[in-house]
């Protein structure tokens, strides 16, 4: 029987092909994991009749109506989603980096958000994509049914790392796109130099919206191993640095712990919650994270 | 610059101190791109630290390059004043002066001046430098033997009087002498306490090359035809070179002051180096010849004139001019030897004298030689037994070989002998005698023998024939013994060996033996060099001998001739000893193994056995009395014990009369005039109140060494290959001396150096690891 909890690796689970099988394998490793499934039966309320038109699915013919008015009607229904999950992406090119073997942070938060659509879709609740990087690249509504949650996958697929990050103006635009009370589970790095993202929190629990903020950090951004004399080329914006990094490693882990520290700070003001990913870490940990915020919003 | 600096070109090191910088340089060309997303935060931690890194990294690059510069400092031989640096003795100099004033510093040079007087004015302007409330200087002669004339003192004026007072001796150069007790003043307990500060010792010399080298070396490159240069080939003399590190223990520098002239012309030097004669015996009346050797420590082959002269030195008796003197070689000048006759016709102390006419050095060119001449040479010739006619007598061909008119007429004959047979000795006194000579002779009273042994003992002379007698030990029994008991006495006695048995025989045999000369660098066997006349002995027939066992292990004893077989086929080639010499005392005496007379050898009957008696006689009785010395040798002259004032003469200064000591024992008077210092000659008129000393007067001629003749310098170049700067500097010039006083008066701070160049390193490792700590404790808490 396979194990499904090495797909929890990050480097394993990148030499599978498809990032919904990915998302697949995610979840059920993690489910592997659990003792009790996370994951419940179908939930539909009815909401209303139509008249059937050719190419409607037959099987929701309701054939009681049928019988007493000799008229062909369809059986319309509600999913009972209680959630609606927009998953926030961030595809700046900062998120492009990746240390040794280690899969890349974009690639690391692709593997969450798809393994979280799979998670959503599989408990009825509806997932939502949303890329960006200085501005909306994609914005996919909410849905619940197979060819949306397709269209989920194949935008993550297709998504490349460029751009600069704007958190701030971002989490306002998307507080404003959203009707109902919604969960915001962002996936970036957080480099952003405006510091937007309190103020984007902000606006964003002004609208009442719940977020999980999943910081997604490279492992060398977060110990700096480097020693030879090294020339560091910003990603995001043209500034080169050259410098002997065992010389600044001190410094620069002082100023990481206070920018780690400033994001959590900002999530727990907003009540929110805060995340830390380390793209070498086994993927369960966002889905854990995730499970749990949905159980305090409902 | 070059008062600060010993070596000042090794400054160039110090553009090695570039090599930092350049790597610092070069390491930040050499990095690794990283595109990075988190620009901000490291350059927030590049702002934050950036001002400590760099002086982190100034500090660790001025560290490297102060070590850099520090180090090639420390090889330019930095000097300070000491005093000033270390506040302890303010810059005191202690200076030892050592003055060569052995006679080859008497070289003149173009404007007639010596390198002694030239030696002299640069001690007086170096000593004039000294400051007498905190310098000290001393004094040494170095001529031999070496003495100190002044010791350490604050008194410069006393060292400059010294200085002016000394005098240029004939002595040779004693540079290891000197330089010894120079260690010896700085080596003295407590000399720290009493005259801190630097220490230097100046050496004034001409730079001879003897005194440098190995005296083996020397030799070994005599045979050479090599140049007069000295070779990288040559041995540094290590007596001198451990002298001189032991100089460099007691942290004393030496500067060798060059006062030698480099000019080939004025380094020309012909010495007269040898006067003597042949060694025997000289006799009044009799002709004798001496030998004059001129060497030549030049280039210039040019010769000159020699003049000889008897008994004074206005007027030469004979002259001869050397025409070509040949090229000199590597460490001895080529040496031209010469002959001169002369005769003396009255007995008694007399001289000759060799000169050659002047050249640069004129203190070699005159060569004087003292010596003795007897009116005749004593001889009582002892046959053994008595026996009816004369030329029965043991000792008769001997007799007659030494004087062929004994009891007649004498003429110009060398010995006077008279003969008498064993029985009638008892009447004689042998001190009356040079030579007792002893044919046959197998018994002889305990109190003869006695005064034989004293005879010899006091420097008599005694010659021994083997005949009949010795064939029977213990002929003699109570009367005297046997001939070994009597004479040989476990080799305490007069006998050069015991006797063991005759060996050959009575009658006339095919097969004789005959004499072998073992070699002729014995005075008493080279006459027989000559291959014309030494058939007359060696092919003479001797029938029998008596064998011995001559110890050979003992240096008094030599044999001078051997017996071999005529058949070598009975031999195989063994010899056995003919002629044995031993010293005995102040004498000497000689066994011949065979007969004196013609029972067991037919030598008697042949003329060469005359002059292979007389050379024997000659060098028996010659004068063993020193009366040629070195200068530098003491003197010590010795008379009767009567005697008890002397008038001694030292070449032109007047008479003085001193008075001899009583040795011990009484048995003689002894006058010691102490080393002497100058070419001379010394004469010594005395009375014996009892008139047992038959003379009245001594001679001695003081020469001086030959070997300091040789002008031939040592170059600074080969010492300092041979000893380093550490050991030794050469200068010439008086501003160099002044310069390198300074550089002994300031302390030479290249260790000191040395030492910050290693705190520099270890304060670098320490602050690079205390750094790099930081750094890597930074990232364990991250």
């Amino acid at each position: 029987m396979e194990d499904y909890r090495r797909y929890l690796d990050p480097k394993t689970l990148n030499k599978v092909a498809g990032l919904e099988l990915k998302a697949r394998l995610i979840v059920e490793g993690f489910v592997a994991g659990r003792h009790q499934s996370p994951l419940k039966g179908s939930s539909v309320e009815f909401r209303e009749h139509r008249e059937y038109v050719p190419g409607d699915d037959t099987r929701f013919l309701d054939w009681k109506v049928y019988a007493k008015t000799d008229r062909f009607y369809i059986k319309e229904y509600e999913e009972e989603t209680s959630l609606k999950a927009y998953m926030v992406v961030d595809t700046s090119h900062s998120m492009s980096f990746a240390s040794g073997d280690n899969v890349s942070k974009l690639e690391y938060a692709k593997f969450v958000a798809a393994s979280l659509t799979h998670l959503i879709s599989q408990q009825q609740d509806a997932a939502a994509l949303v890329l960006w990087d200085h501005e909306l690249k994609k914005f996919l509504p909410p849905g619940n049914n197979p060819l949306h949650i397709r269209d989920i996958y194949r935008s993550l697929s297709e998504v490349k790392a460029q751009g600069k990050t704007d958190i701030g103006a971002l989490l306002a635009d998307v507080a404003e796109r959203l009707r109902q009370r919604s969960l915001i589970i962002l996936l970036s790095d957080l480099f952003d130099d405006d510091g937007g993202l309190d103020r984007g929190l902000k606006y964003v629990r002004h609208k009442g919206h719940d977020v999980i903020c999943f910081h997604t950090l490279d492992p060398a951004e977060l110990t700096f191993p480097f020693d030879r004399m090294t020339r560091f080329e910003g990603l995001e914006v043209e500034d080169r640095l050259l410098a002997d990094p065992k010389a600044l490693k001190e410094a620069y882990l002082e100023e990481l712990e206070a920018f780690i520290q400033n994001a959590r700070s900002a999530c727990m003001a907003n009540k929110m919650d805060y995340v830390q990913l380390d793209t070498s870490a086994p993927l369960d940990i966002a889905l854990s994270s995730y499970l749990a915020a949905r159980a305090g919003a409902h | 610059m070059g008062n600060f600096f010993g070596a000042p070109a090794m400054l160039w090191w110090a553009a090695a101190a570039s090599v930092p910088i350049a790597i610092h340089l070069l390491s930040r060309r050499r990095y690794k791109r990283l595109p990075w997303a988190a620009m901000e935060l490291i350059n927030r931690a590049f702002k934050k630290t950036r001002k400590r890194l760099r002086l982190e990294n100034l500090l660790l690059l001025l560290l490297r390059i102060l070590a850099l510069l520090l180090f090639a400092l420390a090889l330019a031989d930095p000097r300070l004043d000491g005093g000033k640096l270390f506040g302890g003795n303010e810059g005191s100099r202690n200076v030892i002066m050592i003055l060569d004033a052995s006679f080859s510093m008497d070289t003149r040079d173009q404007s007639d001046q010596s390198a002694f007087a030239r030696a002299k004015k640069l001690a007086a302007e170096l000593a004039g430098d000294l400051n007498p409330e905190r310098d000290a200087g001393a004094l040494i002669g170095a001529a031999s033997p070496s003495q100190l004339n002044l010791p350490l003192t604050h008194e410069i004026d006393r060292l400059r009087s010294s200085i002016d007072s000394m005098k240029i001796t004939a002595a040779a150069t004693d540079l290891l002498g000197s330089l010894r007790i120079a260690a010896g003043l700085l080596a003295e307990p407590g000399l720290e306490t009493e005259y801190p500060g630097s220490r230097t010792v100046y050496c004034f010399t001409d730079m001879q090359k003897l005194p440098f080298v190995t005296a083996a070396q020397a030799q070994s490159d005599d045979d050479e035809a090599s140049s007069p240069e000295i070779a990288l080939g040559d041995i540094p003399d290590p007596a001198l070179e451990k002298v001189l590190r032991d100089l460099f223990a007691l942290q004393a520098r030496v500067v060798f002051v060059d006062v030698g002239d480099d000019s080939e012309e004025r380094r020309r030097n012909i010495a007269v180096s040898a006067l003597e004669h042949s060694g025997k015996t000289l006799v009044a009346g009799i002709e004798t010849d001496f030998e004059v050797r001129v060497a030549n420590f030049s280039n210039n082959a040019e010769g000159g004139e020699i003049q000889f002269f008897v008994d004074q030195e206005k007027t030469f008796a004979q002259s001869e001019r050397i025409e070509d003197l040949g090229p000199r070689q590597a460490h001895a000048g080529t040496e031209v030897a010469l002959s001169f006759s002369a005769k003396f016709d009255r007995p008694g102390w007399h001289y000759v004298a060799a000169r050659y006419l002047e050249d640069a050095l004129p203190i070699d060119n005159i060569r004087r030689f003292a010596f003795y001449v007897r009116e005749r040479i004593k001889v009582l010739a002892v046959s053994g037994k008595a026996t009816a006619e004369p030329e029965e007598a043991a000792a008769f061909f001997v007799t007659r070989a030494l004087d062929p008119f004994v009891g007649g007429h004498q003429g110009n004959a060398s010995f006077s002998v008279k003969e008498m047979n064993a029985i009638e000795i008892g009447g004689e006194r042998f001190a009356d005698y040079d030579l007792i000579l002893l044919a046959d002779v197998a018994q002889l009273s305990a109190p003869k023998l006695k005064e034989l042994e004293n005879f010899v003992s006091a420097g008599g002379s005694c010659m021994f024939f083997a005949g009949a007698s010795f064939e029977t030990p213990g002929r003699m029994g109570a009367q005297g013994g046997s001939s070994n008991e009597l004479f040989y006495r476990d080799g305490e006695g007069l006998l050069p060996a015991r006797l063991i048995a005759a060996l050959g025989s009575d009658e006339f045999t095919e097969n004789p033996y005959a004499v072998q000369f073992d070699s002729f660098d014995h005075p008493a066997t080279a006459y027989f060099e000559d291959k014309k006349v030494r058939p007359g002995i060696t092919r003479i027939p001797v029938y029998k001998f008596v064998s011995t066992d001559p110890d050979l292990e003992n240096h008094s004893v030599r044999v001078l001739s051997s017996f071999r077989a005529t058949n070598a086929q009975n031999s195989l080639g063994k010899t056995w000893p003919a002629v044995i010499e031993k010293r005995f005392g102040a004498g000497r005496t000689i066994l011949i193994t065979t007969s004196a007379d013609r029972s067991w050898n037919l030598l008697g009957a042949s003329p060469a056995f005359v002059p292979f008696i007389r050379e024997m006689a000659y060098y028996l009785t010659r004068d063993t009395r020193r009366a040629n010395l070195t200068v530098g040798e003491p003197l010590e002259a010795r008379f009767g014990p009567t005697v008890t004032s002397v008038r001694v003469q030292r070449g032109n200064t007047p008479t003085k009369n001193l008075s001899p000591t009583l040795t011990a024992n009484s048995q003689s008077a002894v006058l010691a005039i102490g080393r002497l210092s100058d070419c001379e000659l010394i004469r010594m008129d005395y009375d014996d109140t009892n008139g047992e000393d038959e003379e009245s007067m001594r001679l001695f001629a003081v020469n001086v060494n030959p070997e300091e003749s040789d002008l031939n310098r040592v170059g600074s170049g080969w010492l300092k290959l041979q000893f380093g700067d550490e050991l030794l500097t050469v200068v010439r010039q008086f501003d160099e001396i002044v310069e390198e006083s300074n550089a002994s008066e300031k302390s030479r701070l290249w260790r000191f150096f040395l030492y910050l160049v290693l705190g520099a390193l270890v304060l670098e490792t320490i602050l690079a690891q205390r750094f790099s700590r930081k750094q890597s404790i930074g990232g364990a808490t991250a």
